[in-house]
């Protein structure tokens, strides 16, 4: 029964279809593919192929230009790592200066202040002394001008004769 | 100086001596060469005596020994 249907419609189908009309049809669709292979596929696949190319070579330019920069940013890392270790010493170096500066400077003028006070004490004393001196030599030369009015006063004639002999008798051992 | 050119000593008291005194000096000035002894009297010295003979001079004044002391002080 299946197979007389199947009969039945291929019969149906031939007498609806053209067979020559396909075949030339499937020439013309062979012709076809075949010339848009030639004509536009192989173009196509050759552009996209640059074109992957140049994207490649675009990504590789982008890798090499990151190595760059990563280097770059690696470099400029050490070197501004170097330039705050130098600052560091630098800063460093210029506060020990300043407080080295600082200290001599503070020496120096302690060694003047004491040096003045030295000076100042020994003027002081030299002055202290000679006052001493001078009221010691004003105090003997008193008691030397009280002596001699107390002799001018006091002296007798006795006295006068005792001295007199005296001197004759030393003068006449020389 | 020469004796010959001595003739006097200049002798210098504060006060007048007795003449016991006198004679001592006088025999002091002899000794040395003076014929005369000229007195005068000057209490600026204070006591003692000073004789004068030529270029000599014997300085036994109680001015000069306070002098001495006060040039030692």
């Amino acid at each position: 029964m299946i197979k007389f249907f199947g009969n039945q419609m291929l019969a149906a189908i031939g007498d609806l279809v053209e067979w020559e009309s396909i075949v030339m049809h499937l020439i013309a669709l062979v012709i076809l593919t075949v010339g848009l292979y030639f004509l536009l596929f192989k173009p196509v696949k050759r552009m996209i192929k640059e074109r992957q190319d140049k994207i490649r070579k675009i990504e590789k330019e982008n890798v090499d230009l990151n190595e760059e920069v990563k280097k770059m940013k690696e470099s400029s890392e050490i070197v501004l790592a170097d330039a705050r270790k130098e600052a560091a010493v630098i800063h460093e170096n210029a506060i020990k200066v300043a407080n080295q500066k600082a200290d001599e400077i503070v020496q120096g003028a302690r060694r003047q202040a004491k040096g003045m006070i030295d000076r100042t004490e020994q003027e002081l004393e030299e002055e202290r002394r000679k006052l001493g001196s001078d009221i010691e030599k004003q105090i003997a030369e008193v008691s030397v001008a009280v002596a001699q009015k107390v002799i001018a006063r006091d002296i007798t004639p006795e006295d006068n004769k005792k001295l007199i002999e005296e001197s004759l008798s030393e003068w006449s051992k020389n | 100086m020469k004796k010959a050119d001595i003739v006097s000593a200049a002798v210098t008291l504060a006060m007048d001596v007795d003449a016991e005194t006198r004679q001592k000096i006088e025999a002091f000035c002899k000794v040395r060469g003076a014929a005369r002894v000229v007195y005068t009297i000057d209490k600026s010295i204070l006591g003692g005596i000073v004789i004068q003979i030529g270029d000599d001079i014997y300085d036994g004044s109680l001015l000069s020994k306070i002098d001495t002391v006060r040039q030692s002080i």
